[in-house]
């Protein structure tokens, strides 16, 4: 069995009113899982409430066998990296830059950077296969490239858990299929566990382990491709309809 | 530019030679000997002595202090705002300042027991507290931007009030005051101004890491485990602490806090407040400096005249060499 990275217990998440029933699953070393639902499901509500920017409505997160409110906010950081939707993209960034910030956790109090920082940040852009466009500025670089640049910086800070909130948004196949496959070999490479919402749901019944579905109407369920689909969770997506007759 | 610290050394021996030039050189011709006399055995020469030691020192000072404590509160206000307009007196400082002034000059507030002094930094502190204490109770850096301008525009409509129902004479003081000037601060004043620079810039340093994360947005400094509320308050209070300074003993300068951040995003090319910090304290001393010299105009004219096409030479050189010069 697996180490359980992240695990949540019965855990409801909303702001006035829970957004789906109490959710109990975990994420294990080693696995990619990939969370799909409607817009206005609660992915990104989930994600942020595992992220501990939001408080949880009912239920307990268990973040590498400790509660995530007994962590300090740094302490957390260092176990848990996330990218969240439209983040927006500074100018005049060069994207190692960006990337050292993914290091802010370990760095001392006036942002002094060691050989430590560097080695991991020349480390984290060579596992996201981004080493060639490293000096280039941030908003010089094409979708394809950005969401490795990323993923790079989650990675950067060898958290754990990656929580990233629908990176392939903006790509078109072929960088899709590209981005799946490094974070696959990178979930295996590194012993790390990696949640990701999508819209591409023929790509996340693909490469993922497990799949979160949410349905929208305040159920969800976890499970293995075959699980999700026969209990009905994937009604929504109309999969394998066609409606030209 | 890929040694900062060569960078950094280079424009501290500017500030260094442009210090010394301000000493050595003024509008009254004194000799290299005499002024180097009166630096080394004061009083030996009573008149060169007079005038380096109560002009042309504390212009020095003043022009040191004041260019670096604009420099650095508009590059943190620029970077908490996420806005390459911001400047040090978008929080309402020179607004309050000015109001401050106002009271004393044009509605005789205090019957001359008040001093310009006391009567600017009572009026910048008030409103910086009170936009402080706003940021409490609002989430988004972007609510306190605007709080901080409604503030300003409430201040400015006071102050022309003022002007308005006030006689020529003491219209006319008060107009000066607001075109700045680096020739107010005595030698007395000097280590005042210079423990309130101080300690804003202890303010701010405590904030950098916060500073590096924040362009990102607040929930990703959060993410990365970076309290957002308190480090916002620290650095803002300490970018404010150096905007006062500035104006209390130098009157609201304009244009320098502005464009000193992006002189330095132009030739350092960098983001890292490590890098930036002590650049915008060295070339907003520069810049100062380099204004203290034109002694005929007005301060203010003096800074944008001289500012604008530098700045503008700078967006448009880096612009040339890769996309995107300014940071947004």
């Amino acid at each position: 069995m697996a180490e359980e990275l992240l695990t949540a217990d019965s855990l409801g998440v909303g702001f006035h009113q829970p957004l789906f029933a109490p959710l109990d699953f975990s994420l294990l070393a080693g696995e990619l899982v990939c969370l799909v639902g409607p817009n206005g499901a609660g992915k990104s509500t989930l994600f942020r409430t595992l992220a501990g920017l939001i408080s949880p409505m009912s239920g307990s997160i268990t973040l590498c066998e400790k509660s995530l409110e007994d962590y300090s906010a740094r302490e957390r950081a260092k176990l848990l990296a996330s990218v969240f939707t439209a983040e927006s993209i500074p100018s005049g960034m060069t994207v190692e830059e960006f990337v050292a910030l993914g290091r802010i956790p370990f760095t001392s109090f006036f942002d002094h950077r060691t050989r430590d920082d560097y080695a991991a940040v020349a480390m984290a852009l060579r596992d996201a296969d981004a080493e060639s466009f490293a000096s280039r500025e941030l908003c010089a670089l094409s979708d394809g490239e950005r969401s490795r640049v990323f993923l790079a910086r989650a990675l950067a800070g060898h958290a754990r858990v990656l929580l990233l909130d629908e990176p392939t948004a903006f790509l078109d196949v072929p960088h899709t299929l590209a981005l799946f496959r490094l974070l696959l070999r990178v979930v295996k490479e590194q012993n790390i566990a990696v949640f990701l919402s999508t819209h591409n749901i023929d790509y996340a019944l693909r490469f993922a382990h497990r799949i979160l579905a949410l349905d929208g109407n305040g159920n969800a369920c976890i499970g293995p491709m075959n699980e999700v689909v026969n209990n009905g969770f994937l009604t929504w997506a109309e999969i394998g309809i066609n409606e030209k007759e | 530019m890929r040694h900062p610290a060569l960078g950094l050394v280079v424009l501290f021996i500017l500030v260094l030679l442009f210090s010394g030039g301000t000493l050595f050189w003024g509008p009254t011709d004194l000799s290299f000997q005499r002024v180097w006399n009166a630096l080394l055995f004061p009083g030996s020469d009573l008149s060169a002595t007079q005038i380096l030691w109560e002009l042309r020192m504390p212009r020095v000072f003043a022009s040191l202090l004041a260019g670096a404590s604009l420099g650095l509160s508009g590059l943190v206000l620029q970077s908490v705002f996420r806005n390459p307009l911001a400047g040090p007196f978008v929080l309402g400082v020179s607004s309050g300042a000015s109001l401050g002034v106002a009271l004393v000059l044009l509605a005789g507030f205090g019957a001359g027991s008040l001093g310009i002094l006391s009567a600017a930094a009572m009026g910048a502190f008030g409103v910086v507290f009170l936009v402080l204490f706003c940021s409490k109770f609002l989430e988004h850096s972007v609510s306190l931007l605007i709080v901080g301008l409604m503030l300003g525009y409430l201040m400015d409509a006071l102050v022309s009030l003022l002007m308005y129902f006030s006689d020529a004479e003491s219209l006319r003081g008060f107009v000066t005051w607001g075109m700045g000037s680096f020739s107010r601060l005595t030698l007395l004043e000097t280590p005042r101004f210079a423990g309130i620079f101080f300690v804003g810039l202890a303010l701010i340093l405590l904030g950098i890491r916060y500073l590096n994360v924040v362009r990102l947005g607040d929930a990703f400094a959060e993410s990365l485990g970076i309290a957002v509320r308190p480090y916002r308050l620290i650095v803002l209070a300490g970018a404010s602490l150096l905007a006062t300074g500035a104006t209390v003993y130098c009157g609201p300068i304009s244009f320098l806090g502005l464009a000193v951040p992006h002189l330095a995003y132009g030739i350092f090319r960098s983001s890292n407040h490590r890098v930036l910090i002590p650049a915008c304290a060295l070339l907003g001393a520069l810049l100062a400096l380099l204004a203290g010299w034109i002694t005929e105009i007005p301060l203010n004219a003096v800074t944008s005249l001289l500012g604008v096409p530098v700045v503008l030479w700078v967006l448009l050189a880096s612009r040339h060499r890769r996309s995107g010069g300014v940071r947004g």
